[in-house]
Formats: C-alpha cells, structure tokens, sequence
C-alpha cells in the first residue's frame, strides 16, 4: 500500500482524488487543504509521497516545499508539483516532469496519468 | 547714367549752337537770300530759343529714345527751312545736306562719321575751288558751306550715335543683369530650342558637366547630359512642347544623391508668339528633401515604437490573463475530470450509456483544456525578445516536431530554401508556435496524398499589395517570405476572411480550438512581420509569413 498525502486546497478535488486512487486498492490517501495541517499530517503518517499544490491561497506550495525540505524528519519524503500553469510542451505527453529538480504534473491530470506519474517517481 | 545724359545734353546743346551760328553765318551773308532779312532773324532767334529751352528741359528726357527721334525730326525740320532762308533750296547744296544726313543716319559709328565728313569737307572744297566758286561774288556763302557741312553732319551723327550708344547699353545692361541673376541662381539654369538643342545655359550647369558654356550652346541635351537626367527630363520637355505649360518635377541626381526642385517653362518668340524654346530651371533642394526624409524617418521610427509599446502591452495583458485564466478554469475542469472518472469507477462496466456519457465529458474537458493550452503557449511567448536566426534550420526542426502527425495523415513534406542561411529578427519559440499552427493546419486539411510545400526566399518592397499605398514615399520594406503551401480543399472567400478570427475553426470535433491562427496573427504583429491567407476552393491554401531580415 502506497501512502499519499495530498495537500491541494481544493476540497473536491481532494475528494476525488482519494476516491479514485483508494478504488485501485493500491494507495491510501491523506489529504490536507492547507500547507500547515499538511506537515502535521506528514509527521504523524510519514506518508511515501507527496502531491502539492503549487497555488494556494495562503501559503503557496513552494513555500510549503521549502518546509518539507528543511525539516529533517520529513526532508527524505518525495514531492511532486500539481500545478495548472505549464503546457503540454513543458510537462510531455505524459503530464509529467522534471524542471530544475522538481518534479511538476499539469492539472487536468486523468487518474491514470496520475497513477503512472506516481509509479514513475517512486521507481516502480 | 546721370553723367552720361548731362554730358549728351550739354554736347547736343553745344553742337546746336554751332549749326545755329552757322547757318545764321549764311542768313546774314547770303547776297541772293529775300530782301527782308526779318524772317531770317526771326528764324535765327526761334531756333536760339529752342536751343536755350533744350537746354533747360529735365535730364531724364535724354535718356529716352522717342525725345532723340523728335530731336531729329525737329532739327532736319529747321535746318531744311534754314537752307530755304538761305534761297539755297534750288542749288546742289540741298541735296548734299540731304545727302549728309543720310549718311549721319546710317553711320554706326560716329568716329567714321566723322572722318567720312572731314574728308567729304575737303574734297567738296576742292571742287569748289577748282570750279572758281570760292572767289567772286558768292565766294563767302560757298566757303560757309564748308563748316556748314561739317556742323550739320555732327550734330545729326552725335543724336544718332548717342541714341544707338544708348539703345547698345540699355541692352548690354539689361543682358548683363539677367546674366548675373541666372548665375546667381543655385542650381542649373540652360534653355532648349525646339530640337532640344541648348540654346543657354549658365556656369554652374558647363561646371558641373566638366565644359565651358560655349562648347554646350548648339548641343543636343539628349547628348551631353547624363543619362539619368535625359531620361526624367525629356517626358516633361514633351510636356511643356506639346501643351506650351509649364511644369514641375523632382529630380534625384543618384550619382551625388543630390535633389533638384526642376521647373521647366515655355519659351515664346515675341513675333510669332509661337513657341520658341522651353527654359529649365533645376534648383538643388537637397538639404530640403534630406531634411523631409529625416523627418519621415523619425516620424516612421516614432509610430512604430507606439505600435510596439502597444502591441507589447497588449501582449503583456493577455499574458497575464492567460495564466489567471489558467488556473481558474483547470482547477475546476480538474474536479470534473477526475469526478467524471470517480463516476465511472462506480458504473456497471456493463452500462454501456452511462460509461458513454462519462466519456463524453472527459473529451469536453481536454477540449476545454486545449483552449485554456493555447492561450498559455502564446502567454508564455508573450515576453519574448527578437534575436537574429536561421529560419530554414528553424523549419527543419519545426517539421520534426509534427513528423509523427506527418506520417500519420501520409502526408509527404518539401522546404525549399533560397538560401539556408537566410537570418530573420524573430523569437525562436514564438516563430516555432507559428508553423506548428501553420504545419499542423496544413497536416490536418488534406485528405489523401496531401503535400505540403514550404518556400523560403527573400522579398524586396512594393511588391506587397497591402502596404503598398501607404508607404510609396519611404524606401521600399524588404522581408524574409515563409511560405507554407497544402493542396487541401482550400477555403472559399468567407472561410478566408475568419481564417484569423479568434475561436474560428473549421475543424471538426475537438481538433482545433480556433486560436492557432490568431495568435500565431498576434505573434507576427509582435515580429512587425504580417502573415497571410490565400486560398482557391479545390486547389489548396497557401499562407505567407512576412518576416524582418536580421
């Protein structure tokens, strides 16, 4: 079971996201709509990735990265960008990809193509 | 001018008094003469009086011709009634004093008049001696003929001489002035007769053409003057010939990039009044016309860096609405994705309608989601700067990117260069944009055994039809032609002119947003290039990127 913590402020999108990726059976999913409650939430459940917004009202995924990236407890977890502001010439017929280290998926993203980024990232 | 006539008024004055006194000489002495002398003295003092009233009258009258004409008369008048005083009318004297003045007339110069009549005097005189005439009873009266002469003849020969001394200078004068203003003159200054011969021409002109202004009167203008001045001159010399107006034209010397303001005007005889000969005038206005051509220059320069800041805040603004756009539409499109897909987890795979529907939507999404891609590809290049490429190595790489496109629609691609290192001012990614648009269009409206043809060549000015008129004064734009050609069904004339209409598409289904060709419009706004449609219903479209050479 792969454990995912996604951190969007979009509620239903979060709904969605869990449901669908539940429904597979393979992964289970934690979800925060905001940055804070989402390190919390990575603390208590060490999850094996992390999907983050990048815009967000508050606190923007960047800053929350940074965060992550500082925190020795969580530092080792893998993040990947949700964002809706890069093409498809950008992110690859796949909506994936790496740019200057960071690993963005484009938003819209079909639950396959989200399925397939993820396996890709964590190497299975 | 005030000393010459003061000294003709004194001189004539002096030599009528002279004639005067020596007619009266032979009044008084004349033995055969009427026997009341009072006539004679009467004549005597009336023609003193008229030399005394001459020489009180104003001296501008000696400068005019018709009061020497009246002199003349006068005194041919007088004299003539002095000889008949005299009882003379009936001798040969009278017809030698007609004789004199005949003479004095015709003479032109007034020192062979001179010498003719001194001589005259004494050949007359040695007839008269010979002939016993000076001794006897009438020995004074033929001896005062002999000064007569001589004084008559003076007198007649000094009003000629002067009147033709004068008409002479008034002439020279006149000549002289308009000599001097013609030389004056900046610029070229010639006439042509009827046969186009140089009939004058002024200094500047003979110097500019290497000669002296003899050598160029009597020649063809056709012959002596460069080519490129014959060739522009010689439709308005026609001109002003055959409508005897005149007229006006720039000329540009190329050779000294010199300009010239050149009137040309009609020329008539003052006998026939027919026309005679055509006078140019070509004034340098050089500094005038480089002076415009600045100003054109600046004023070009001035509008169209407004068109760029325009443009580039256009640019900027639909940039920045185009990210805002972004996000607020495909976070929501996002939901209905993946609700869509959250929907079909929870079907009866059996369901066959529902899991349509669930489709359906997904398609409306992605179709939405190009739109929303579309405007977020030209965002991107919206800040883009200009650099010098190479448009051919530019296409190239372009065709790689729709060469899976290519072979799936078997669609057979051909670029042909003019010259594979043809540099334009562009942006490589924006340029890009363009012919993907472009190439993609092309792709997708053929149907089978499509070919595409794409042409580069350079363009030189005033061959483009849409600017033409608006730019006829400043030099001719050239640019760097794409032209991408499909033999597709091509568009008919409504289809044409939407062709640049943003959301106009006539692609079916979800294919095409309808964007392509008005951003790829934005973006050659933006290159200060144009791009255009043509298109024949049957034969294929062809589009034509006009782009800034580096």
């Amino acid at each position: 079971m792969i454990k995912i913590l996604l951190i969007d402020d979009e509620e239903d999108f979060c709904f969605f996201i869990k449901g669908n990726l539940e429904r597979t059976g393979r992964f289970s999913v934690y979800t925060a709509d905001n940055g804070e409650l989402g390190l919390d939430m990575a603390k208590a459940y060490n999850p094996d990735l992390v999907l983050l917004d990048l815009v967000m009202p508050d606190i923007s995924g960047d800053e929350v990265a940074g965060w992550f990236e500082h925190d020795p407890d969580i530092s080792h977890i893998p993040i990947i960008f949700l964002t809706a502001i890069v093409t498809k010439e950008e992110t690859g017929k796949n909506n994936y990809k790496e740019i200057g280290g960071r690993f963005f998926i484009a938003k819209p993203i079909s639950t396959n193509d989200l399925i397939k980024a993820i396996e890709e990232h964590l190497g299975q | 001018m005030q000393y010459y006539s003061r000294s003709h008024k004194s001189n004539i004055f002096y030599i009528r008094l002279t004639a005067i006194i020596s007619l009266a000489y032979m009044l008084v002495f004349e033995p055969g003469s009427f026997e009341n002398k009072f006539w004679s003295y009467l004549y005597i003092a009336l023609y003193m009086g008229t030399n005394l009233i001459l020489s009180a009258l104003p001296d501008r009258l000696f400068y005019k011709r018709k009061f020497y004409n009246l002199l003349v008369c006068f005194d041919t008048i007088m004299i003539t009634l002095g000889i008949y005083l005299v009882g003379q009318v009936e001798t040969s004297f009278y017809l030698i004093y007609f004789f004199i003045i005949g003479i004095a007339a015709l003479s032109t110069d007034f020192r062979y008049l001179m010498i003719n009549t001194g001589l005259f005097v004494l050949i007359y005189g040695w007839i008269m001696y010979n002939q016993g005439n000076l001794s006897g009873e009438y020995a004074t009266l033929y001896a005062l003929r002999l000064p007569f002469v001589f004084v008559v003849s003076l007198l007649f020969g000094y009003i000629i001489d002067a009147v033709i001394k004068d008409i002479n200078k008034d002439l020279k004068d006149s000549e002289e002035k308009f000599r001097s203003l013609v030389q004056s003159i900046e610029g070229y200054v010639f006439m042509l007769d009827r046969q186009g011969q140089l009939i004058s021409t002024n200094r500047a002109l003979a110097r500019q053409l290497r000669t002296s202004e003899d050598k160029l009167i009597g020649c063809f203008y056709t012959q002596v003057f460069p080519s490129s001045l014959v060739q522009s001159l010689t439709p308005h010399v026609e001109y002003v010939m055959s409508t005897q107006s005149w007229t006006q034209f720039e000329w540009h010397d190329e050779d000294n990039d010199r300009w010239y303001l050149t009137s040309l005007h009609p020329v008539f005889d003052s006998w026939t009044k027919e026309l005679a000969a055509v006078s140019v005038v070509a004034k340098d206005t050089t500094k005038r016309v480089q002076a415009e051509h600045e100003l054109r220059a600046a004023y070009d320069k001035l509008q169209q860096t407004q068109e760029q800041l325009i443009q580039k805040s256009k640019l900027e603004t639909i940039g920045r609405l185009s990210s805002g756009i972004a996000h607020q539409l495909r976070n929501p499109l996002e939901i209905i994705l993946i609700g869509s897909e959250f929907i079909e987890g929870g079907i009866d795979q059996k369901n066959k309608q529902m899991i349509q529907a669930v489709h359906k939507i997904k398609q409306a999404v992605y179709r939405a989601n190009n739109i929303v891609e579309d405007f977020l590809r030209f965002s991107k290049s919206a800040d883009f700067t200009l650099d010098p490429l190479q448009v051919c190595s530019l296409l190239q790489e372009t065709k790689k990117m729709v060469d899976h496109k290519l072979q799936k629609h078997g669609v057979d691609f051909r670029l042909a260069c003019a010259d594979p290192n043809l540099a334009v001012q562009a942006n490589h990614n924006a340029l890009q944009q363009v012919f993907v648009n472009l190439f993609t269009n092309a792709v997708e409206a053929q149907e089978e055994n499509g070919r595409i043809d794409v042409s580069v060549y350079p363009e030189d000015g005033g061959a483009e039809p849409e600017k033409r008129e608006e730019e006829t004064h400043s030099a001719g734009q050239s640019w760097v032609v794409v032209e991408v050609a499909d033999n597709g069904p091509g568009m008919n004339e409504e289809e044409l002119s939407k062709a640049f209409e943003p959301f106009y598409t006539t692609k079916q289904d979800s294919r095409g947003t309808g964007l392509g060709l008005s951003i790829a419009k934005m973006i050659m706004e933006h290159h200060q290039g144009k791009i255009e449609a043509h298109s024949l219903v049957g034969e294929g479209t062809t589009f034509k990127v006009y782009l800034q050479p580096a």
